[in-house]
């Protein structure tokens, strides 16, 4: 840096030269001064300052450049010393490829002749540097700043605008300021939302303007009230929007600040948005005065079970004289029924709505029927309140009830006359019978002349067409079923004989079709004046249906008496079955007594020359004893099977039911314990000897079966008064009730089918029942069964 | 008394079993028992017991029960059915899994028993 002086002019030559060696000196201490103001500037510059030498190639392109000259600032920017920088090209100042980087700025900075001024964050230092480049022929200085702080500052403020922007967006309001000295006003990009405006440079007759002109003159007042009273202020009014005209409600709130001698300097403000809530509100008001005003009670009760709110509807429904009466008291005086208040809020917490009719109380006491519609809602402190909407049902109650009287009066009038139409059909039966007897043939037949006379229906009934019929009484016998022709010719006869009315049923043959009908007639006797038979005359029917229903009837008997004894006989036999099993086994032992007792003899014989008599003794007794047992099983097996029916022999119990137990032997003796509990007297009864076996047989056979695994069966016998008792009990599975009230019925059976016919009990029954006794059951499932046999003593 | 072995009789009538001793005794030792498990404490007590020959319906246990535990107790004996019964579906099955040997119907063929009782002595 540094500037050339050039000789001034010549005047005075000694004058001159003086005066110009002044000024020189003067010059050059200026000068002098300005290059230490600028060395000091230099050095102590808070900015960087380093000047650059260019260093070019031989065409004469820039290639790098080495630092010349540099600032304190620098070098602590740097953390370098001089002697390190100094020379040295960038790239070995700051340890990478920085002329690259820089190139294009410098050859900006050379080819304009211009500074070149430019931000860069510097990775090496961290730092945003504010740079410049001013060319100096070969050389160039760079400046550099530190705005690192400057940048964050920024940085700050941007994103605080940012927040704020959003706050008044979020929440529809927006701030301005009001600098009043100068009247300039500012906005946020929010205001000018609502306000639908696009620009901010309004002038303060546009800003009054935005208002609609029924709230101008408030809002101006607004603004002079502010001012004047140097406090903050807040007004609601309604603005039209800029960009689409619509009507706004908007409350605006205003700070207003002032300088030390109480001077207002500016005023800031938000302007919000509250038409939604404006709106809220007054639609709140509607109800409300639609509530207050409702024909319908309306009332609000709170958690803490107090009314908060009654309409006046709901007041004059329940008798009270003012709304004030009701509210704070408890709606458990307004049911007949105090404790339904609790049960509703416990119906709502549920469901959230109840409808219920209800008994509600008046103030004096009265009841009438209210319906009600009460829901759960939560009030702003969110607690539960429940509104409820009542309606007076008294009337249509009353009408309900009369509807019913009037459809009751009218069933009743329906089933008058239902029954009219019943009685009157029931007579037109009658008349229909009447017809249908009058399809019977008149005949008359006239004796002395032995004339027949026919009506039409006669013809009918006997198939014979007028030309066909002589009229004589031989062509009515001719008609007869030959089988029918002796026998009702002969009641004919005795009825002419006797005088007495003739009634007989007898078939015809039809001669044409061969169809036999059945004809039931009736006659009387006609007497001339000497008392003569003179005629027999009377009416013919057909009985044709009715005979053959009667029969039909009979033949169905029939087989069902010849099923039963089917049934019967087959229930004997399974009897029978269930015997054979446990006989055969029963009489195998014996049989091997006789047959062991015979091989012992025989064996006895060849091995001994001399016979023991005392050993062939035992071998013969028990060959006795062998037959005695086979002959005593075979004997109760006769008396099982007797076939005679009479009830007059003497049965000895105790002996029928030891046959039953030695019978059934196969079936328990190795399961099941049967005590016998018999009483000291002889057990006979007047019976059937065969039958009570039969019976008895299948009860302990039942008891048996009861038993699924080992068990133990008592059978007990006993009098009482003039009835001898038979118990049989046995622990096994038990009847449920169910199945005990159905055991008796025949077929009835829980045995899987094949193993049980269903009879055994019900036969059994009807045994005891021919002996006049009965047979009755207890039982408990799981614990065992008892069977109480009564029969009268003989 | 017989030595060509122990034989147990199992019967619950007192009579069947007399004859069996006197029938069997020419050739065998017999010892009677009224029930299974009296039978098993005879075998429990000899264990020379040769031939098993028991009823089949008896108190306390039955014959094939009575069968059963004892084959499972003891080795190398062989088991005889003598019943009244004919033969059912469980005898049958006692026989082909070859726990009886033999199975006779009352009234018995002595000299049948003794005869099986001869081919089963190996």
């Amino acid at each position: 840096m540094g500037k050339t002086i050039k000789g001034g002019q010549r005047e005075a030559p000694q004058r001159q030269l003086e005066a110009a060696e002044r000024r020189i000196a003067e010059l050059e201490y200026r000068l002098q001064l300005q290059q230490e103001w600028d060395q000091q500037l230099f050095a102590n510059l808070g900015d960087e300052v380093h000047k650059w030498k260019l260093i070019r190639d031989a065409s004469g392109g820039i290639t790098t450049w080495v630092l010349v000259q540099v600032n304190a600032s620098t070098l602590k920017s740097w953390n370098k010393t001089e002697a390190e920088v100094i020379g040295k090209t960038t790239n070995d100042i700051f340890g990478f490829d920085a002329t690259t980087l820089f190139m294009p700025i410098v050859k900006k900075a050379i080819e304009t002749q211009k500074a070149v001024i430019w931000e860069e964050y510097f990775e090496p230092t961290r730092q945003y540097l504010r740079m410049q480049t001013y060319p100096m022929g070969e050389y160039f200085i760079s400046t550099g700043r530190d705005i690192t702080e400057e940048k964050r500052a920024e940085k700050e403020l941007r994103e605080s605008q940012t927040m704020l922007q959003q706050a008044e967006r979020v929440s529809n309001q927006g701030s301005w300021k009001w600098v009043i000295a100068e009247d300039q006003w500012s906005f946020s990009e929010n205001w000018l939302k609502i306000h639908g405006l696009s620009r901010s440079n309004l002038s303060r007759k546009e800003l009054l303007n935005l208002f609609v002109p029924e709230d101008r003159a408030k809002m101006q007042s607004f603004f002079d009230g502010a001012i004047t009273h140097r406090k903050s202020i807040t007004a609601e009014g309604r603005i039209q929007k800029h960009s689409n005209g619509d009507i706004r409600w908007v409350r605006i709130t205003s700070d207003i600040q002032v300088d030390d001698q109480g001077i207002p300097i500016c005023m800031v403000g938000v302007t919000q948005d509250i038409t939604s809530g404006r709106r809220a509100k007054s639609r709140m008001k509607t109800f409300t005065q639609a509530m207050d005003h409702s024909l319908n009670g309306f009332d609000i009760v709170n958690q803490e079970g107090v009314f908060i709110y009654v309409n006046d509807a709901y007041c004059n429904m329940f008798g009270y004289d003012s709304v004030e009466e009701i509210l704070g008291t408890s709606p458990e005086s307004h049911c007949a029924d105090p404790g339904m208040p609790q049960k509703i809020i416990s119906e709502l917490r549920k469901n959230g709505v109840y409808i219920f009719e209800l008994k509600a109380k008046r103030k004096d006491g009265s009841e009438f029927d209210v319906l009600m519609h009460a829901r759960l809602e939560y009030d702003e402190n969110g607690y539960e309140i429940y509104p409820t909407t009542s309606i007076d049902i008294t009337k249509r109650k009353e009408t309900e009830k009369e509807l019913e009287k009037i459809n009751q009066n009218l069933e009743k009038l329906v089933q008058q006359r239902a029954q009219k139409a019943i009685d009157l059909s029931k007579k037109l039966e009658l008349y229909r019978l009447a017809a249908e007897q009058a399809n019977s043939g008149v005949w008359y037949w006239n004796i002395q002349e032995n004339k027949l006379e026919w009506d039409d229906v006669m013809y009918k009934l006997f198939g014979i067409s007028k030309d066909d019929f002589s009229g004589a009484y031989e062509a009515w016998e001719k008609s007869l079923h030959p089988d029918d022709k002796e026998q009702t010719v002969q009641a004919l006869n005795e009825s002419i004989e006797q005088r007495k009315p003739f009634d007989s049923l007898f078939r015809v043959v039809h001669p044409k079709t061969g169809v036999v009908s059945h004809i039931r007639a009736k006659g009387k006797i006609e007497l001339d004046d000497l008392g003569e038979v003179k005629a027999v005359y009377g009416t013919n029917w057909d009985v044709s249906r009715e005979m053959q229903l009667a029969f039909d009837k009979e033949k169905a008997l029939e087989e069902l008496k010849e099923a039963q004894s089917q049934v019967i006989l087959s229930e004997k036999m399974a009897s029978l079955g269930i015997l054979t099993a446990g006989i055969a086994h029963e009489i195998n032992n014996p049989l091997n007594y006789i047959v062991g007792g015979h091989a012992a003899i025989i064996q006895h014989i060849e091995e001994n020359h001399s016979i023991n008599k005392e050993e062939l003794r035992e071998y013969l007794e028990w060959i006795k004893s062998g037959s005695d047992r086979a002959t005593s099983i075979v004997k109760s097996l006769n008396i099982f099977s007797r076939s005679t029916e009479h009830i007059d022999e003497y049965c000895d119990l105790h002996l029928i039911i030891n046959d039953c137990i030695l019978m059934l032997r196969n079936k328990h003796r190795d399961r099941i314990k049967i005590v016998k509990d018999f009483m000291h007297d002889e057990a006979t009864v007047l019976g059937n000897n065969g039958r009570l076996h039969q019976a008895m047989l299948n009860l302990i056979s039942n008891a048996i079966d009861a038993i699924p695994g080992k068990g133990q069966i008592i059978i007990k016998t006993k009098h009482e008064a003039d009835l001898l008792k038979v118990l049989i009990s046995d622990n096994g599975t038990g009847i449920n009730s169910e199945h005990l009230q159905k055991i008796m019925d025949p077929f009835f059976t829980t045995k899987s089918p094949g193993k049980g016919t269903g009879l055994g009990l019900s036969i059994s029954n009807s045994i005891i029942r021919d002996h006049r006794g009965s047979i009755s059951f207890e039982s408990i499932v799981g614990k065992g069964t008892t069977v109480m046999i009564d029969l009268p003593k003989e | 008394m017989g030595n060509a072995g122990k034989v147990l009789c199992v019967d619950d009538e007192r009579i069947n079993l007399l004859i069996l001793q006197k029938l069997l005794s020419r050739k065998y030792e017999v010892i009677t028992a009224e029930n299974g498990a009296k039978a098993l404490d005879i075998m429990e007590q000899d264990a020379n017991i040769k031939f098993v020959i028991s009823d089949l319906k008896m108190p306390v246990m039955s014959g094939l029960e009575f069968i059963r535990e004892a084959n499972s107790r003891f080795q190398n004996k062989k088991y005889f059915m003598l019943s009244g019964y004919a033969i059912n579906e469980e005898i049958q099955a006692a026989l082909d899994s070859k726990l009886i040997r033999r199975y006779f119907e009352k009234p018995a063929n002595f000299d049948q028993i003794n005869e099986a009782l001869q081919e089963n002595d190996s």
